[in-house]
């Protein structure tokens, strides 16, 4: 299978020496470009987001980026390099999933790239390239062994945690039974309300069990995809809300978007930077009948960088005018 | 990517019940573990039955997350020859990693 090289520098179109701000940066005004929601093209936009979100998960990440920085040009290369000492024939075909991989996903979100570098399958959480995980076939040998159970992450955008949605995910595994190669097809709805780091348990699908033994299992994980706008802990949404300094002292209404529509926010005078507002039930939902988390919104005081001259006239009159101190005399 | 092989459309279509929970004769037979070994396992904190009360779960049932921790036991038993208190020891690390792991991501605005 041809994997491609990703180059995720290019795809946030920063340097390949950007801070970790700067990523932050690129990677919100892509998203919000790309954004399902929306860009007018919805098929070439929702792929774009997706891009850009896996750029993100690896450059945002200081031990992902690491590793993806070390790939150099023969990274197919390091790739094998990367394979686990199987032994001479010890019982790990080497697939078509790839060198030093024994799953491979498809229709997680993730690209073929990232899967092989930064994702991929593994038993119970626990990569393959950690050591010695693999089963090994002389242990317990003449008696058969139920399938290992098999971990794989899945990409969720907020939305479809909002609403639902069905995945069809392809999985390629050796049967370490016959030594073939396997491929599984098969949809996963992703339930409403799924969380960060949820697992989905998909019974069945796991590795074939030997000699009449059920398979084990497949876990995918839930991974949020950043959201240009909100990100959720758990159940809750939580939105950074930008306002202009008079809007915080004399308070305002604001319309403040949410992942269903919007919600009238009243300021009130005096609102504190940093301060948080909530709005219940505007969350994700959480699960059966349970209803649904809350929206926080956090206040976010900008100031203007620009001025022009009128402006520059008014500020200099508060200055003159104002009996605000913000720093208390030190008590000597 | 190989889900463009087939029309999704026809693949059977997984429905999971993410509040699904079991009584320990139904863990048995998932895991293929015995209910001594499980209730062993209880003992020592390395899995926890849901609690009760919550989302109305009867007392001594078990989740999804207990199932794939019972697993993960059984694999380090049996395939990477970890047992007694080695065992508790791993499983405590490889939580904590986990736990520690989630947070970096979270701090990185995910």
């Amino acid at each position: 299978m041809a994997i491609e090289f990703k180059d995720y520098y290019t795809t946030l179109g920063v340097a390949r020496d950007a801070t970790e701000e700067d990523i932050k940066k690129a990677f919100r005004k892509l998203a919000r470009k790309y954004h399902p929601d929306v860009a007018k093209d919805k098929k070439g936009a929702e792929e774009k987001f997706k891009e850009v979100n896996e750029a993100n998960e690896v450059l945002s990440d200081p031990v992902k980026r690491k590793k993806y920085d070390e790939l150099g040009p023969n990274w197919q290369d390091e790739a094998r390099a990367q394979a686990p000492p199987g032994g001479a024939g010890a019982g790990r075909p080497r697939g078509p999933a790839g060198p030093g991989q024994e799953f491979h996903f498809g229709g997680t979100g993730f690209s073929d790239f990232f899967e092989q570098f930064f994702s991929g399958g593994s038993r119970y959480g626990i990569p393959s390239e950690d050591g010695g995980f693999s089963p090994n076939p002389s242990s317990g040998a003449g008696r058969a062994r139920r399938g290992g159970d098999v971990e794989g992450d899945v990409l969720v955008t907020l939305e479809e945690a909002m609403t639902g949605t069905v995945r069809p995910i392809s999985l390629q595994l050796v049967n370490s039974q016959t030594g073939q190669t396997e491929t599984h097809m098969f949809q996963v709805r992703i339930p409403a309300g799924v969380t960060e780091g949820r697992r989905i348990r998909v019974p069945g699908q796991g590795e074939p069990g030997g000699g009449g033994t059920p398979a084990g299992d497949l876990y995918l994980r839930v991974r949020h995809a950043a959201h240009p706008d909100f990100h959720a802990r758990e159940s809750d949404l939580y939105h950074e809300l930008e306002v202009a300094p008079w809007e915080a002292v004399l308070g305002a209404e604001i319309v403040v978007p949410t992942l269903d529509g919007t919600v009238k926010l009243r300021l009130a005078p005096g609102t504190a930077n940093g301060q948080q507002l909530r709005v219940r039930g505007r969350g994700l939902p959480k699960g059966k009948d349970a209803g649904r988390g809350d929206f926080h919104v956090i206040v976010s005081v900008q100031l203007p960088t620009k001025l022009n001259d009128a402006e520059r006239a008014q500020w200099e009159q508060l200055r003159t005018i104002s009996t605000f101190n913000p720093r208390t005399a030190p008590t000597v | 990517m190989n889900d463009r092989e087939q029309p999704a459309g026809d693949r059977p279509v997984f429905e999971p019940d993410l509040e699904a929970t079991y009584t320990i004769d139904r863990v048995v037979e998932i895991t293929g573990i015995t209910s001594t070994t499980i209730l062993h396992f209880q003992e020592q904190g390395l899995i926890r039955p849901v609690a009760a009360g919550g989302s109305g779960a009867a007392p001594g049932r078990f989740d999804d997350e207990a199932l794939r921790r019972l697993r993960r036991i059984e694999h380090l038993r049996t395939q990477c020859g970890i047992e007694g208190p080695g065992l508790a020891l791993l499983v405590h690390l490889l939580d904590e990693v986990e736990r520690l792991r989630t947070d970096l991501r979270s701090r990185h605005g995910h």
